[in-house]
């Protein structure tokens, strides 16, 4: 399927995959973070679809499993209150990175974390999904020009955090 | 790498931190993650059904344990079942008793002012219960009850024939014989008022036993 068919079936696929979420996470943030995952995952995917009922089918499996990689996240970690943006994973190259780089990859997890809700969704778009600020616009519905002002606005306070931490001289 | 040219790259959005890859997962996955969010949403559809059952049963509990509480406490408040409270209203039960005393004294000496029967002491009230209950007729009694009454009736009908008579003759009586009777007549006249005072007097004790309900237009004759 065409990219361009994303854009005008995302609001009800996404609206399908917040209702799988809440009714298994009855959080609303916790929909919100699967509804995400599984419009990037759909997204990254829909040139290999065929139809718009094979997205829809798609849309109800990879939203369940959204919610159960979350849940399994969280049974790992019963006592902190896990969002996706706060997931800890393994960086490809973990093992190579000496300990200075692990502890910037750290500080600019939490600079990342410490953004606002709606700024960090779309910055976890952008800086982990690798997709362009047209592409976010696409998917969420949002227009370019704010989409590309809060991910300036986003990159703009990470940078100061990691300023202030002492990871950028000057 | 260098850890400027490392943020330059995240903050181009080149360098993923997380190492997430948004690739859609396998077909045996997305079934097996499927299979286990349905078991997973079941499971949490019969725990919610359960904590309402238990929910609701508890309220039920509750309710009734209300319900009990409230009830033995509003028993507890009745004055029988109080001690102090009891004791009071064994010492006010007397002034009760006494002040109903008083009134029907006060009832019985209204009603009977030319007759001296008022000061009913409360060993004259037992004394006039037991002999009203002494004199209270009987089944093999009412009959005769009933016949007194068409006697008496009968009886008073022919004497106020017979005064009748007596004064329209009163007005022709010039000679001695007339005096002559004059006796007769004063003893009669002095018997007739003691069977209506003795008659006044059972109807008082009888409303005395019926509670005072007595005529209080009826009085004393005299004598």
């Amino acid at each position: 399927m065409e990219h361009t068919e994303f854009a005008s079936l995302a609001p009800i696929l996404r609206s399908k995959a917040k209702a799988i979420g809440m009714s298994f996470f009855s959080s609303e943030e916790q929909a919100e973070d699967v509804a995400q995952e599984t419009v990037i995952s759909l997204w990254k995917a829909w040139g290999s679809l065929s139809s718009k009922e094979e997205a829809e089918r798609m849309v109800v499996k990879i939203a369940k499993h959204e919610c159960i990689d979350i849940w399994k996240r969280e049974q790992r970690r019963p006592h902190t209150s896990l969002t996706i943006s706060q997931e800890v994973t393994h960086p490809a190259s973990n093992e190579d990175h000496s300990l200075e780089e692990n502890e910037l990859v750290e500080a600019m997890r939490e600079a990342a974390n410490s953004l606002r809700k709606s700024e960090r969704r779309l910055w976890r778009m952008f800086a982990e999904a690798e997709m362009q600020p047209r592409e976010i616009a696409l998917v969420t519905g949002i227009n370019v020009r704010t989409v590309s002002s809060m991910l300036s606005h986003a990159r703009h306070h990470i940078y100061n955090v990691l300023k202030e931490g002492g990871f950028i001289d000057g | 790498m260098d850890k400027k040219l490392l943020i330059d790259e995240y903050l181009q959005g080149r360098h993923p931190i997380e190492g997430k890859k948004w690739e859609l997962p396998t077909a045996e996955e997305l079934d097996r993650d499927e299979a286990l969010f349905d078991a997973l949403i079941a499971e949490k559809k019969q725990t919610s059904r359960f904590t309402r059952t238990i929910g609701r049963t508890l309220l039920a509990i509750a309710a009734v344990l209300i319900a009990v509480v409230a009830l033995f406490t509003w028993k507890n408040f009745k004055p029988e079942n109080q001690p102090q409270l009891a004791d009071k209203t064994e010492e006010l039960v007397p002034q009760e008793d006494a002040l109903k005393v008083i009134e029907k004294d006060n009832v019985v000496k209204s009603q009977t002012t030319h007759v001296k029967i008022a000061n009913v002491t409360r060993y004259d009230r037992k004394r006039n219960t037991r002999r009203l209950e002494s004199s209270q007729p009987t089944i093999a009694d009412e009959p005769q009850t009933s016949t007194e009454t068409p006697v008496l009736a009968n009886a008073a009908d022919s004497l106020y024939y017979y005064l009748t008579q007596l004064e329209n003759q009163m007005g022709d009586c010039r000679d001695s014989t007339c005096l002559a009777e004059l006796g007769n007549l004063m003893q009669a006249d002095e018997r007739i008022k003691d069977l209506v005072n003795k008659i006044i007097h059972k109807q008082v004790e009888t409303a005395y036993k019926e509670e005072y309900l007595v005529d209080t237009t009826t009085r004393y004759i005299p004598l």
